[in-house]
């Protein structure tokens, strides 16, 4: 595989049941050191995505690569070490921590697992509590005794413990307050810089999203739909269905203007999904053709990998103002 | 100058724990004219939900309300428990964050809400009963009534329930509708959809609305007035343009300054450092003092109160000093 490339997969599909395509025909390459957002609605395959580049789910078809290794070999040639190259902080932080072991117990868990040097990951705990800004006495509490934004941070020290080279958050502030989310963001923005994570970041805020990454994969019912850098996606969105994300949207600045572009429907269901582009039965530019044919990912002359038969067919409102 | 539809005064809500008094409500001064929406927005723990509750009447046992909540001149608080159940659904209704566990989930929707029509309404037949709950779900956009009506909670999407819960809501024409983050729990598109809804339903309704929020350009969208709660205070009160534009209160300031905007990417996001403050904690000074950039020594001795300045409220003691 070529060199500097972390994440890679080759039409990763995973079906459960034989019909719910929670993925379907992922192909894409993450580059070691690069930040990725991942941004789609609920039964887009955000979360199953996560899932399989940590090996919590396998693929039904295609491959998931970390570092040039299949995931399926790593996983059985030498499970441990591949989870010290790929850390995952999961949604329901609170959930990952086992309730009947203290917080200290937990983060020592790692030195008795992957056989850490238990003075040093010690030291290393002790710093990681300082720049967290978590107490020292926590580590004699239980996970029912912290808040959940303490509970999020212990997920990121247990994670760093390891020293990963790939960090995979699945929305990483979702019901966290604004007050706090900032602090956290700052910090995950750090360490990846300091230790040149590949940082995968799953966020239906795409606030948060935009601010913290460089690249974000937008995904629709399974598919990626568009795959840009996060500023040309944020001011030029190719696919309709980027654009009605980004118009739901609403900045402060833009002074309580509506101009969410409002779809009509739900969001199909997996096990069903619509014949041609799977987005024709919502697109407010859906053409004939859409319903009949899938188009294909397809890189646009500014550098956007697009899934559209009419790319830039839906502009976002009021875009022009942008200077 | 025609007496305010709700009128809250000196609203104290407490409750006795193994560490003391907790105080829930400190004080709360607010009222909500005819026809109005009024956006109220802070912190986990700042109290939002605690008040729509205390005015529903929905209260824990062992809290206790101190205190008046006037509707149209009514004392809620003194009416006893069977009075405040005829009042619910009738006078005022409220819209949960969580769709189903709102609805009964083994009964139809259609037999849920005739059940609402025929308690508003007692004189009215079954058949107009039916009439009227199924125009109702047609205003809320959804199609195929019929069906809809046999089906069960279960089978409708988080989307569907929610505008389920808001054609109950329409159905009852309370005077007072509360929304307690009517939209938290549904992806963007559908929350998008529902505020769209909520925007033109206004003219069909003809009460007033108190909606909570996290979601600032969501407030700043729907919403005529906004209050900003902090610690069991009331700290800021006015039109929602003037306050989310300037607001007044270092705690508005600062819960303003969270939010991701237009910012340049090298700037670390915005904090509010320390924690909100305890239940049980009781500061002889201004509740924020203890996280305000502003705070000085008058801050430390008494809470301000809510206070007129440049036509807005705010409980800061420094506004001419920080302003």
């Amino acid at each position: 595989m070529t060199t500097g490339t972390s994440v890679r997969l080759d039409n990763a599909s995973v079906v459960f049941l034989n019909v719910i395509r929670a993925l379907d025909g992922v192909s894409l390459e993450i580059k070691a050191g690069e930040t990725v957002g991942v941004v789609g609605e609920s039964g887009s395959g955000k979360s199953t995505l996560c899932r399989l580049l940590v090996g919590l789910t396998l693929p039904t078809g295609g491959d998931a690569q970390i570092m040039g290794q299949s995931v399926k070999t790593a996983l059985k040639t030498d499970r441990k070490a591949f989870r010290r190259q790929i850390q995952m902080l999961m949604q329901d932080a609170v959930a990952t921590l086992s309730p009947r072991i203290t917080i200290g117990g937990l983060m020592m868990e790692a030195v008795a697992i992957h056989g850490l040097d238990r003075q040093e990951t010690e030291a290393r705990i002790h710093t990681l509590l300082e720049r967290l800004r978590l107490p020292v006495s926590i580590l004699d509490r239980y996970p029912h005794e912290i808040s959940g934004g303490q509970a999020r941070r212990v997920g990121v020290i247990r994670a760093l413990l390891l020293r990963p080279s790939v960090l995979v958050a699945d929305e990483p502030t979702a019901g966290l307050d604004v007050s706090v989310q900032g602090e956290l963001l700052n910090l995950l923005l750090e360490f990846q810089r300091e230790m040149n994570l590949t940082f995968v970041m799953v966020s239906h805020n795409l606030h948060v999203i935009k601010r913290v990454t460089q690249r974000t994969i937008v995904m629709y019912l399974g598919q990626i739909v568009e795959d840009a850098p996060t500023a040309t996606l944020f001011k030029h969105p190719a696919h309709p269905y980027s654009t009605t994300l980004l118009s739901t949207n609403p900045l402060l600045s833009a002074g309580g203007a509506s101009n969410a572009i409002i779809l009509q429907g739900e969001v199909p269901s997996n096990a069903k999904p619509p014949s041609g582009c799977r987005f024709h039965t919502r697109c407010p530019v859906a053409q004939p053709t859409c319903s009949k044919t899938m188009p294909e990912l397809t890189r646009t002359e500014a550098g956007s990998l697009v899934r559209c038969h009419f790319p830039y067919s839906l502009a976002l409102p009021g875009a022009h103002q942008d200077t | 100058m025609t007496e305010p539809l709700l009128s809250i005064q000196n609203l104290r809500l407490t409750a006795q724990t193994d560490r003391g008094t907790a105080s829930i409500l400190r004080g709360i001064d607010l009222t909500v004219e005819r026809g109005r929406i009024l956006g109220i927005v802070g912190e986990s723990g700042s109290g939002k939900s605690s008040l729509v509750s205390t005015i529903m009447g929905l209260l824990s046992p062992g809290l206790n309300a101190e205190g008046s909540v006037k509707l149209d001149g009514v004392d809620l608080l003194t009416l006893g428990s069977s009075k405040m159940q005829a009042l619910r659904g009738n006078k005022i209704a409220m819209i949960f964050q969580d769709p189903m566990t709102a609805l009964n989930p083994v009964f139809r929707v259609g037999t849920q809400l005739v059940d609402v029509v025929r308690n508003r309404y007692p004189g009215v037949s079954r058949e107009e009963a039916v009439k009227r709950a199924s125009d109702a779900l047609v205003k809320v956009g959804l199609s195929d009534p019929e069906r809809r009506m046999k089906d069960y909670p279960g089978q409708l999407s988080g989307g569907m329930r929610q505008r389920v819960m808001i054609a109950m809501a329409l159905l009852c024409q309370p005077d007072i509708l509360i929304a307690d983050e009517p939209t938290t729990a549904l992806d963007a598109t559908i929350e998008a959809q529902i505020i769209d809804l909520l925007r033109r339903l206004r003219n069909e309704f003809s009460g007033s609305i108190i909606f909570i929020s996290h979601n600032l350009g969501t407030v700043l969208q729907l919403c005529d007035e906004v209050a900003v709660m902090y610690g069991g205070h009331l700290v800021e009160l006015g039109a929602v343009r003037d306050v989310l534009a300037q607001p007044l209160h270092p705690y508005s300031r600062a819960l303003i300054g969270c939010e991701i905007d237009d910012q340049p990417l090298d700037v670390p996001l915005a904090f509010i450092p320390g924690k909100v403050p305890e239940t049980v904690d009781n500061p002889p000074g201004c509740i924020f003092a203890p996280r305000c950039n502003y705070a000085a020594e008058v801050c430390t001795r008494v809470m301000p109160p809510l206070r007129a300045f440049e036509g807005q409220l705010a409980a800061c003691a420094r506004l001419e000093d920080i302003t």
